[in-house]
Formats: C-alpha cells, sequence, structure tokens
C-alpha cells in the first residue's frame, strides 16, 4: 500500500467514476474503513452524497462493508476492494479477449457488465439490444445468440454469480466463521483449539471453491419423457442432452480472475515458443486449456492431473507434418515438452500417463524472466549475470561473486549498490565477533524473488499513475476543443471544425493511444509479476 | 663436495640415505666417532651449508642438502644464507617480507640488506600476488609462481584481463550455439540427441582454434561456461547416461552445455520514460517534479 498504489488507485477512481466518487474513494484508500459519518466529515460532503458514491462502488464491486455491533446500534465500515479496483487498469484486455473468445456478442456482454457493474442475463440483453435499435426479427436473433454466449461465458466462469457474501470483505467472512465456531464452546478456545477451527473452514472453503457445479446455472434435461429407463446410458449414447440454463434471477459480474488465469496459460505457452518452437506452443496451449476447467485461482501449485486425451489436426503439427505420423509426433513432442529444462510439464509420480502441470515453477520462471529483461535493459548483461548467480546459489560475498562472475571486485561492488538501491539484492549482515566492527563482518548478498517482484511493482505503479495523470493533463490542455467537439450541431457536421483544429485533434487522439497502449502494456507486467 | 675429515663424509652421507638423522641414531651406526668430532664435523657441515637442521619435539634432526641445490646456498654466509633457505622453502608460493622477518628472527634492515644481495646476484626475485595487491612476495629466481598467485589464465599483471575473458566467452557461445540446433532454424532435437558439448569439448574446441595463446584447463572453460549459464545464454545439464555407465568416472565430464534462443529483450517499462527516468525517485503528482510537466514526456510524445 504505497503512495504510488494509493495514486494509481485513486486516479482510476476519477477517470472511471468522476472528482466526487474519487474523493470518497481517496478517504477510504488512504485512511481504510470507515463508517458514513466519518467520511463525510472528511471529505465535506453530505452524507447524501457520500452514500451514492459508496452505493457506486459497491455496485461495481470495488468497494465492500463490514457491520459490527457497536454498544446499541449496528455501525457499517466501507472499505475499497483494492485488487478488484486495480484489476480495472486491465478493462481493454479484457473486452479485447472476450471478443477474441466469444466474439462480438462477448465483447458486447462484457462491455454492458463492465458498464453496469452487476446485471442479470435479462437486464444485460435487453440492455444491449435496446442500444443497437434492431426491428423484431433480427433482434430475436441477436437475444438468442447473446443468451448462448452469456452461457457459455458463465459456464467457462468468465462471470460469475455475485452473492451476499461478496459485498463483505474477506477477512470479515473468515472472521464471522470463525466466531460462530468458538460461540458453540462453553470456555474460550485453546490455541489448537483454534487452529483446528481454521483448518477446518479453509478446508471447508477449498471445497466450495473446486465444486464442479457453477452458482446461477440451473442444468435441466432436454427431453422430458417420463418412460423412466437408464438416463445415464441414455446420456451417454446421445438420446439426451444436458440443457444449461442462466437463472434469470442471479446477477453477475466479469470474473477478473478467470481471464487472468487465461492469460496466464497463454503466456507460459509462449515461453515454450522462444525455446522451442511454434508448433510446441501449440500443443502447450491445448495441454493447458484441458487443464484451465479446473484452476481456482492463480496461486495453485500444480495443476490436477491430466490425462494424454490430445487430439490435433495434421497441419498444426508444423509444416512438413506429413511425413511421421501425427500421433508418432505428438508423441515425441511431449517427450521434448517434459525434458525440457524448465520442467514444468511433469508426468505424474504415482499414475501412468498423466501429466501435471507445475504452475508454481512457471510462474517464478516469467517471474525471473521478467525481471531479467528490466535489469538488462535498464543496466545491462552484466547485472543480470550477478542477479541470477545469486538466484542460483543463494548467499555469496563480494569477493565470491567477483570469483565466479569474472569481474573485477571493484566493479562487482559498483553493481551491487546500484542492484540493492534498485531493490533486487539484500543484504545480510554476519559479524564474526560480538563488536560488529564492519571489517570483522560478513556481508552476503542475495536475490529474493517475491521481494524483488514486489518493489520492481511499486515502482511500475507508479509509472502507471504518472501515465494516466499526462493523459489527463493533455486532455485538459485541449479542453475547449474537446467540448467544442461534444456539441451536438459539431457531431453532426465536422466542417465546423477548422484545419488547425482537425490536426490538434489527430495530434491529441495519438499521444492519448501512446499513452493507453503504454499503461496497458505495463499492467500487463504487473500482473505477471503480482497475480501469477 | 669437499669434506676437511671422515667424520663429515661420513656424517653427510648418512644424512643423504634417510630423511632426517639425529647424533643418537649416527652414533649408534658408527659407535666409534666421539661426540667431540661430531659436534666439530656438524658445525663445519652446516656452515658449508650442506645439511639443514630441524627442531622436532625437543630433538634436533639433521637433513643432507643434495649437491646441486646446495650450491647456490653454500657460496652465501651466515643471514644471506638463513633469507635464501628461507624464500626457498616457500617453495612457488613466495614468501611476504614481512612472515620472512617473523621466521627467521632478523632486523627488518638486515633482511632488506640480504635481499638487495641475493637479487643482485639473480638467486630470487620479488613477485606479486593477485590475492594481496600490495604485498611483495620472494621466491626463487628459477621457480614460475603458482596459479594461487598469479590467479591463473585470467589475469595479466595482476588485473583482471577483462576483454581476453570476453572473447573467449562469446567464442564458447558460438560453439556451444552451433551445437545446440539443427541447421534448420525452425526445427529442433529430440530427446534421444545427446550430441551437446561437454567443457572437455569446448576446450579441444579453443584449443585446436588457437583461439587462446595461454594454456587452459578444463576448470577454466568450465569458469567460462559457467558465467555464460549465469548470463542466461547457455543451460547445463546432465546428459543422458547410457545404462552401462560405471560410477567410477569422474562427474565433471557429465555436464553438457546447450544454448538458449535468444529472447528479444524489451522491456514494455523501459519503452516509456518512466522506465529510464532518472529523477524517478522525485517525481510526485504535484511537485516540482511531476508527470504534467514532464520534459521527457514532451519529447516522447511530440509527433
Amino acid at each position: 500500500m504505497s503512495t504510488h498504489e494509493n495514486k494509481l488507485c485513486r486516479l482510476i477512481v476519477r477517470e472511471h467514476f468522476g472528482p466526487v466518487v474519487e474523493k470518497v474513494a481517496n478517504v477510504l484508500i488512504r485512511k481504510g474503513r470507515m463508517p458514513v459519518g466519518m467520511i463525510a466529515r472528511i471529505t465535506s460532503l453530505t452524507s447524501k452524497r457520500v452514500r451514492e458514491c459508496l452505493f457506486v462502488m459497491i455496485q461495481h464491486n470495488i468497494a465492500v462493508y463490514a457491520e459490527t455491533q457497536e454498544k446499541t446500534r449496528m455501525v457499517t465500515y466501507y472499505e475499497v476492494n483494492r485488487p478488484e479496483l486495480l484489476n480495472r487498469a486491465q478493462i481493454p484486455k479484457v473486452l479485447r479477449s472476450s471478443r477474441e473468445w466469444y466474439e462480438r456478442e462477448g465483447e458486447s456482454i462484457a462491455q454492458t457488465m463492465l458498464l453496469h457493474g452487476k446485471l442479470t442475463i435479462t437486464e444485460c440483453i435487453n440492455d444491449i439490444v435496446a442500444h443497437a435499435g434492431y426491428d423484431k426479427r433480427t433482434s430475436a436473433q441477436r437475444i438468442a445468440s447473446l443468451k448462448k454466449s452469456f452461457t457459455r461465458m458463465v459456464k467457462e466462469k468468465c462471470l460469475i454469480a455475485v452473492r451476499p457474501s461478496d459485498s463483505l470483505t474477506a477477512t470479515d467472512r473468515d472472521m464471522a466463521e470463525e466466531k460462530r465456531e468458538t460461540d458453540k464452546m462453553t470456555l474460550p478456545p485453546t490455541a489448537a483449539e483454534m487452529a483446528a477451527i481454521r483448518r477446518t473452514l479453509g478446508s471447508q472453503r477449498d471445497q466450495e471453491l473446486s465444486k464442479t457445479n457453477i452458482v446461477g446455472l440451473k442444468r435441466t434435461l432436454d427431453s422430458v419423457d417420463t418412460d423412466g429407463g437408464d438416463k445415464r446410458r441414455r446420456l451417454d449414447f446421445g438420446e439426451l442432452t444436458i440443457n444449461e440454463e442462466v437463472e434469470a434471477d442471479v446477477f453477475f459480474k466479469i470474473n477478473y480472475e478467470r481471464f487472468i488465469i487465461r492469460w496466464r496459460n497463454t503466456q507460459i505457452a509462449e515461453l515454450y515458443e522462444a525455446r522451442l518452437n511454434p508448433t510446441a506452443k501449440t500443443i502447450m496451449n491445448t495441454i493447458l486449456t484441458l487443464a484451465e476447467e479446473r484452476m481456482i485461482n492463480c496461486k495453485e501449485d500444480l495443476s490436477l492431473d491430466l490425462a494424454e486425451t490430445l487430439e490435433f489436426q495434421q497441419q498444426e503439427l508444423g509444416i512438413n507434418g506429413s511425413k511421421p505420423k501425427t500421433g508418432e509426433c505428438l508423441d515425441k513432442y511431449i517427450e521434448i515438452l517434459e525434458a525440457d529444462l524448465m520442467q514444468i510439464l511433469k508426468k505424474d509420480g504415482g499414475r501412468t500417463g498423466q501429466y501435471v502441470i507445475n504452475l508454481k515453477a512457471a510462474s517464478k520462471i516469467m517471474k525471473k524472466n521478467l525481471i531479467q529483461t528490466v535489469i538488462s535493459s535498464r543496466f545491462g548483461s552484466p547485472y543480470v549475470r550477478i542477479m541470477n548467480m545469486l538466484l542460483d546459489k543463494g548467499k555469496l560475498e563480494e569477493k565470491m561473486i567477483s570469483k565466479f562472475s569474472m569481474m573485477p571486485v571493484k566493479d562487482v561492488r559498483e553493481k551491487l549498490t546500484t542492484l540493492c538501491t534498485f531493490g533486487v539484492l539484500n543484504l545480510q549482515e554476519v559479524p564474526k565477533s560480538q563488536d560488529r566492527t564492519p571489517s570483522r563482518t560478513f556481508y552476503l548478498w542475495e536475490v529474493i524473488l517475491t521481494r524483488a517482484a514486489d518493489a520492481l511493482v511499486d515502482r511500475l505503479y507508479h509509472t502507471m499513475g504518472n501515465l494516466r495523470q499526462r493523459r489527463f493533463v493533455e486532455k485538459a490542455k485541449r479542453a475547449v476543443l474537446l467540448s467544442k467537439c461534444e456539441r451536438t450541431d459539431v457531431q453532426a457536421n465536422d466542417s465546423l471544425l477548422n484545419a488547425a483544429e482537425k490536426k490538434e485533434l489527430d495530434t491529441l487522439s495519438g499521444i492519448l493511444e501512446m499513452l493507453e497502449v503504454q499503461e496497458l502494456r505495463i499492467a500487463q507486467v504487473v500482473m505477471t509479476l503480482r497475480d501469477f | 663436495m669437499d669434506f676437511s675429515n671422515d667424520t663429515e663424509k661420513l656424517f653427510y652421507e648418512t644424512c643423504l640415505k634417510g630423511d632426517g638423522l639425529t647424533t643418537q641414531e649416527f652414533n649408534t651406526q658408527y659407535p666409534d666417532a666421539t661426540a667431540k668430532d661430531m659436534a666439530l664435523s656438524v658445525n663445519a657441515l652446516l656452515t658449508k651449508g650442506f645439511i639443514e637442521v630441524f627442531q622436532v619435539r625437543g630433538e634436533l634432526i639433521y637433513k643432507a642438502i643434495k649437491k646441486e641445490e646446495s650450491g647456490k646456498s653454500g657460496s652465501l654466509m651466515g643471514e644471506e644464507q638463513l633469507v635464501y633457505n628461507t624464500i626457498r622453502a616457500s617453495a612457488n608460493e613466495g614468501i611476504w617480507t614481512k612472515h620472512l622477518k617473523s621466521k627467521t628472527n632478523l632486523h627488518e634492515a638486515v633482511i632488506k640488506r640480504c635481499l638487495r644481495t641475493l637479487e643482485h646476484k639473480a638467486m630470487v626475485k620479488a613477485i606479486k600476488s593477485v590475492k594481496y595487491p600490495t604485498r611483495k612476495l620472494y621466491m626463487l629466481m628459477e621457480l614460475t609462481p603458482s596459479v594461487e598467485v598469479t590467479g591463473g589464465p585470467w589475469f595479466t599483471d595482476q588485473e583482471l584481463d577483462v576483454d581476453f575473458v570476453e572473447q573467449l566467452t562469446n567464442a564458447c557461445y558460438k560453439f556451444v550455439l552451433t551445437k545446440s540446433f539443427p541447421r534448420d532454424n525452425s526445427c529442433i532435437f529430440t530427446t534421444e540427441h545427446t550430441a551437446y558439448p561437454s567443457a572437455q569439448m569446448v576446450l579441444k574446441y579453443i584449443m585446436d582454434k588457437r583461439i587462446s595463446q595461454v594454456d587452459l584447463s578444463v576448470d577454466d572453460i568450465t569458469m567460462l561456461l559457467d558465467v555464460l549459464v549465469y548470463d542466461g545464454k547457455i543451460e547445463r545439464f546432465l546428459n543422458v547416461v547410457d545404462d552401462n555407465w560405471d560410477d567410477e568416472e569422474d562427474t565433471d565430464t557429465d555436464w553438457v552445455y546447450k544454448a538458449v534462443r535468444d529472447k528479444k529483450a524489451e522491456s514494455a517499462w523501459q519503452d516509456c520514460p518512466c522506465g529510464v527516468c532518472p529523477v524517478a525517485e522525485f517525481c510526485t503528482e504535484s511537485g516540482p517534479i511531476n508527470p504534467a510537466g514532464c520534459n521527457y514526456y514532451a519529447k516522447w510524445l511530440d509527433f
């Protein structure tokens, strides 16, 4: 929660919800959770306006609340949901990906969902159709296809049902559950009992997450004949089909986590493209898609087992795929993927023929690669050498670093301090004697990858905030021109703008594009470092 | 060698046979030599520099110095001889003047004088150590300094030869690269491919192509390859070994190297001014340095 992160959060709120909500959000971001009265006092807004602002933020899932009993009355505390708020920086990418995965319908659904925060299926579809202005027949077709896409997005968890518990903070929810358990006891719980309670609650939560049925999705059998018989058998023969339908009264929101999982999977596949070839990437992508359905969040260590049920088209396996048979070729490729030194794809020890993906190793490699490229383009390759060596060997002294890296000690010393101030290295002192004199102390350097990533993320937040601020500045500079463009008569007839104004508009759109694209690229880097 | 009497000769020759001799042992072998004779001859031999004396657990042990070795120290007298012998004992490691002083128990001025004469006679030489650049070490003229002192092939004039190292590392990388991928760039080797180069093969290539004028060992090449591994240019792994592999073989040779495909090292962050900004630490939203009036941005967005 650095100042840079706070600034970025605030600027996102300003862009998406305007200056008044920004005021309220700013207080919550900087000072933590508080009730309405307090916010109103600090912001000097009326409490009605504060409530309105909080309503907007809750509607868009960026605020959560908690109720507590204080003496005789209930007090509601409001808090900002930081991860959800920072995810809003990824919105352009979300839109693009939904277009890629679910075509035009997916994009309009995602756009409408983001515009309204949370919606039911009928509200969402009606909104899209109303804005498009179709005649009756085409709109019926459109509704059908939108419904289909919506169901698919829910099924693939890109949209997720909103439950009442979602508007509470996660810690509050956990604490309430714990309290319910401890209230059952007559005596205050011991530490061991407390730990046991936490464990059972934790495993319950995990079970909840890994459940296969999706909230808000009804499964019905297609035909309703009543002649009984073995349903399972008939399902297998394809006489019956399961029909899945989204419940009409459930609200949904965009599930950023699922998007991030998919983006991560593509990035893992891309690792193989760089190391091996495009075919390896295709295969890895297919493997990851098979595993994706059962991934819950990005912090899992291993994927679940994958059976070897891959099927490929002939032409996917490279240009001269005609010579060896597809099956043989695939076997070889999987062998190569498994033997690769990144060791992401591994055979499951217990059973035969099953593979697991080591997601933790993959995310570590991606983070390492990213930090490496940053270091090498900012400082140069000798710095990368030092970093890699320390990652490999753990803690080392200056002299040893100089010896292994084959660089003179005085150069190494300078590089070490540079990297340390950048936040990649950590220094550990080991005194030889009690008096801790510097001359009788070992100074050991090491790289802690997670800490290095955190340090870098903070710098990146700074940059993202700067880019966003600059965007506002560029717009504000041309405020008069922009307001002229928004006039209805100008919008109808653009000859009302003179040549200089048109040129200025072009420059502005160029600048804005540059700044936006850059911020999005950095948001992607942040995602790799923070969420993977 | 000239001996003034038979006892001297006898004593020297007995010394030469064994690995050290005490007067008692000599006495049991030759009971007819008197104590006085023996003392005189030992003294004479010592002054001539034919034998050395050591003290082991309170006993004096004499050791013969071979004829060819004694030639030089024999021609020296007293302190000079002592200094010379101490320097000789340090062999190819060399000895620091301070250590020389504490070992010989001589005054600094005396040692300085001795060293000057010894250097003048071209019997010892002064060298510099890589480990302790400020120390002046002395060793016999005819010896070559050990690796510890010179720092191995990577050092010239007590300094790491960065250019030489870089040149050789590049050569190693190029060699490994050619062996890592099939000719056709879009293809890859299957897992059965085992012809990845080991450090020994790289060394052979370097020596055959005469890339280095200096003699290199496998360890030296391994060091270079390790550097390449840390640079992220190559990878090290154990080669697949066949079934009839016996573990008596030295394990060093089993490591083989493979080049990594060149990654496009582009970082999104460095593409905008903030990624390379020298004053980013001072940049705040509304401070004297801020993104609104930033000159770097103005330059970047000027098109």
